[in-house]
């Protein structure tokens, strides 16, 4: 009958091996009778008689080995069992923990229960075989990375003492076997912060890909101290071997401060079971036993992962630099030069970085090449801190951008902006002189006689411009030229007080006008020529290349152009007139 | 109920000669194995049929048993007498003759003395009154005596067989079903306790066997009771599936086996206490010799009660996954 019964049993057997083999079906994995090592399982028996005495043991087949667990009297014999009565039900659970167990060994949980005289036992065995643990979680490398605000434009006053939130995220990735069906998983969270110069503004968590359940962060009990706890529910997959989590961590911090956030990962646990609850904490040996991914502290069951945050340069606003105003910086003229300068994060360790310097964008974006036809950058001066530059604009008038990043060691970078408008070049010119007689035109004499002839130039500014500026003069004459008797220059002047004329010759010199007030737009140029007028002479008064300046090396506009190169006379810095000879009339002299 | 008739050829000569050489090889015989209950050596309570060739049909016949010794002279004067067919033993089946052939049937039940010689004598007289006698000396021995468990195998209590035995199942929380089996030895013992082994003599060559009838009932001693799932001896297997059982027929054994073993499997029933009786009814030898303990009632020899001690029944281990 016996024998019967256990053919029957085999046949019954050897049909369901066939049906998962057929079906492809995924054994199940963690099972009481093949748990894996460091999880707990619990096994049941349904007591004949409740208040019956009885002793649950475990022994190791083929071995000596056996580990009394539970007797009624004595209760439970080792901290890695845990025993309980309910009705009639007799639960034990066991924790194959790595200390005791290993796996490939085969074991059984014996369990006797005596009658009430104690006569006769009845005996009960599960056989177990320990299997390896295939449950693990993973974190990422550790990572550096720079603030998210690193390579974009801020002014120092917004950020120089405000905070910015920086979102930190690890991935926490299980790894299980396709027959091993999770009812749920979860972990702990220690986050240590170093130095504490930052503070956790949120926590957030949600599972990758979002299709495979839900993750809950629980945050007791003690709100945004760094400790938390994550539980992801089911997989909508159950077959999945991986599935992760990214935690997302908020902090608050300058931007010019750098912290080390490490992610303590605690606690690995995956829950299995449809009767009843199976626990399976985290394989630290895995991915391999040589090479554990992150573990730091096993008894803890710690895995854990680095996030430096780099900070960025504290970089402050580019200024105008000496000689400059705000809006002389701001609004330099084409063939100008202006100064500015920019007090680094780190000069002494940043200036060299690559990435930092300076560079010119127009108002829409578009880099301006760094080359002569458009603009020469030159450092000047000498500071630990600053850097100072001056900037020789060549490129065509309109709406630009000057900026200057600051790239620090760790790759972060700061940039800063000063917008100007670049105007028009700087343009003064010789307004027209009529051509005319001598100052002895009309005036009676009795005899030929030397007389003076005033001529009042306009140099005028074609422009609007604020700073002082200055010119040069220089006055010819048409052939025969100056000379005495003929036409001769007695003397320059100029009228009104805002402008000074330094004489090189007595045909030339430099005017210097003071233009603090922006009003001084034009300047009077007085010649006196006297002579007795012998011959015509073609004066011209030139303002030569080189000497109209205004307070930033600016170039005039007309520098080049003369009358006889076709400029137009009134438009440029060369005026042209005729003082005509005046007819040589003799002594009127009484003949008697 | 078989007879094994015994042909006689006796004469005198064998009288004093055979019958005493016969006791003396089969008294030595005795040391090693004895085989007894045939009509030299008869069991008390046995059933024998003598027959002896009549010298004539028409002839007339009579049977007596005297005392060994009894010889035609003492039997004559008288000096010999006969012991009463109703007192020291009883005739089975009356003398008759067929086809010359005269015969009784000899119930060794009375008060012949078990040990002591006797002999069996059969006279023949003709027509003309001239006798002829002849002599069949036999030794009564020892009753049949069957017993049941004689070597006190079977404890009064104990418990199932799935004692300390550890069952494991597929994992349900099922109760297993437990059976224990008990062993019941029917023995034919030496009723003198002398010999080690003890075979009957078979009546013919085809009639080799002994019998005995059995019944077994089992009682829940403060609960359900248990089931008699099977019942197996000798190239018998019974589905039984109650808790009484009483043997339809008796079982037959060979001469040879003294020692026959009934086995008895029961259902466990968690938590009970059975009380079990069996008893054997019917014994018989080959000779229809009765059992001892049934001719002089003695109890606990032919039935015992016992008791199969309750045992917890927890379910299997089951890991709840």
């Amino acid at each position: 009958m016996q024998r019967l019964r256990n053919m029957a049993k085999s046949i019954l057997l050897l049909g369901v091996l066939l049906l998962l083999i057929g079906g492809n079906i995924a054994f199940s994995q963690n099972t009481g009778a093949g748990p894996y090592i460091d999880s707990w399982h619990t096994y049941r028996v349904v007591m004949g008689n409740a208040s019956n005495y009885y002793e649950w043991d475990l022994t190791q087949v083929s071995t000596t080995d056996t580990t009394h667990l539970v007797t009624k009297t004595g209760g439970e014999l080792q901290t890695w069992v845990d025993n309980s009565i309910t009705s009639s039900n007799n639960d034990i659970s066991v924790f194959f923990g790595n200390a005791n167990f290993s796996a490939g060994e085969q074991w059984e949980l014996l369990y006797r229960e005596y009658s009430s005289g104690g006569t006769c036992i009845a005996a009960r065995k599960f056989t177990i075989s320990l299997t390896e643990n295939n449950f693990y979680l993973t974190l990422a490398v550790n990572d550096t990375l720079c603030k998210t605000q690193s390579g974009q434009l801020f002014s120092w006053e917004n950020v120089d003492d405000e905070v910015f939130t920086a979102t930190l995220v690890y991935r926490v990735t299980l790894h299980k076997e396709a027959g091993h069906t999770l009812s749920s998983w979860s972990f702990g969270a220690d986050i240590d912060l170093n130095p504490a110069n930052h503070n956790y503004v949120n926590y957030s968590v949600s599972v990758v890909p979002v299709t495979e359940g839900t993750a809950v962060l629980t945050d007791t009990p003690t709100t945004l101290d760094g400790e938390f706890s994550v539980a992801v529910s089911a997989l909508t997959t159950p077959t999945l071997t991986e599935v992760a989590v990214d935690v997302r961590v908020d902090l608050s911090g300058r931007l010019q401060d750098g912290i080390a956030a490490t992610l303590n990962l605690l606690n690995g646990i995956a829950v299995s079971g449809s009767v009843g609850t199976v626990i399976t904490y985290d394989n630290l040996s895995r991915p391999t036993a040589a090479a554990p991914d992150n573990v730091s502290d096993a008894a803890l069951r710690d895995r854990l992962q680095v996030i430096v945050l780099d900070p960025i340069p504290a970089t402050q606003n580019i200024l105008p630099g000496a000689g400059e105003t705000a809006t002389s910086a701001s609004n330099p003229l084409q063939y100008s030069t202006h100064r500015y300068v920019v007090t680094m994060g780190d000069k002494a360790n940043n200036y060299t970085n690559t990435g930092t310097g300076w560079y010119i964008e127009e108002a829409d974006g578009d880099p301006v090449a760094n080359n002569a036809a458009n603009y020469v950058l030159d450092h000047y001066g000498s500071s630990p801190t600053n850097d100072t530059i001056s900037i020789r604009y060549n490129m065509a008038p309109g709406e630009y951008v000057i900026y200057f990043a600051e790239v620090g060691d760790n790759g972060c970078s700061t940039i800063r902006s000063f917008p100007i408008s670049l105007g028009d070049p700087f343009d003064a010119d010789i307004l027209t002189v009529a051509d005319q007689c001598s100052g002895a035109n009309g005036v009676i004499f009795q005899n030929l006689q030397d007389s003076t002839t005033t001529i009042e130039y306009t140099v005028a500014l074609d422009m609007t411009y604020t700073m002082d500026w200055e010119f040069g003069i220089d006055v010819t004459s048409s052939t025969p030229g100056f000379s005495n008797p003929d036409l001769d220059v007695s003397s320059i002047s100029i009228l009104g007080t805002y402008a000074v004329y330094t004489s090189a010759t007595t045909t030339s010199g430099t005017v210097a006008v003071t233009n603090s007030t922006g009003t001084v737009n034009s300047v009077t140029v007085r010649v006196v020529y006297h002579g007795l007028y012998e011959n015509a002479h073609t004066i011209t008064l030139t303002l030569p290349d080189g000497t109209i300046h205004g307070s930033f090396g600016e170039t005039d506009r007309d520098d080049g152009t003369t009358l006889d190169g076709g400029g137009t006379e009134g438009d440029i810095n060369q005026a042209r007139h005729i003082i005509h000879a005046m007819p040589q009339a003799g002594t009127l002299a009484g003949i008697d | 109920m078989m007879k094994i008739e015994n042909m006689i050829k006796i004469t005198s000569l064998l009288k004093g000669i055979t019958f005493f050489l016969g006791m003396f090889f089969l008294s030595i015989a005795a040391q090693a194995q004895t085989q007894i209950g045939g009509a030299s050596l008869p069991l008390k309570y046995s059933i024998h049929r003598y027959t002896v060739t009549m010298g004539s049909a028409l002839n007339s016949f009579t049977w007596a048993i005297y005392d060994d010794g009894a010889t035609r002279e003492t039997i004559d004067n008288g000096t010999s007498v006969a012991y009463s067919n109703t007192t020291a033993y009883r005739i089975d089946e009356a003398p008759s003759q067929t086809a010359g052939v005269a015969s009784i049937s000899i119930d060794f039940t009375g008060s012949l003395s078990i040990g002591v010689a006797y002999t069996l004598v059969y006279m023949e007289k003709s027509s003309d009154d001239c006798y002829t006698y002849e002599f069949f000396p036999f030794v009564i021995q020892d009753p049949l005596d069957v017993d049941l468990d004689p070597n006190g195998l079977i404890s009064d209590h104990s418990c199932p067989d799935s004692n300390l035995v550890y069952l494991e199942g597929s994992g349900a929380l099922d109760i297993p079903a437990t059976y224990t089996s008990v062993d019941y030895q029917v023995v034919i013992t030496d009723p003198d306790g002398v010999s080690d082994v003890y075979t009957p003599q078979p009546e013919t060559a085809t009639n080799i066997h002994w019998s005995f009838n059995f019944q077994v009932t089992v009682t829940g001693v403060s609960g359900t009771s248990a089931q008699i799932t099977e019942i197996n001896h000798g190239a018998t297997n019974l589905i039984v599936n109650n808790s009484v059982y009483i043997s339809p027929s008796p079982v037959v054994v060979s001469n040879l086996v003294t020692n026959y073993t009934v086995r008895v499997t029961y259902r466990d029933v968690p938590g009970i206490q059975q009380q079990i009786e069996f008893r054997l009814t019917q014994i018989e030898g080959s000779y229809q010799e009765d059992d001892v303990d049934v001719m002089i009632p003695m109890a606990g020899e032919n039935e015992m009660v016992h008791y199969i001690d309750r045992m917890p029944g927890p379910s299997y281990i089951a890991a709840l996954d």
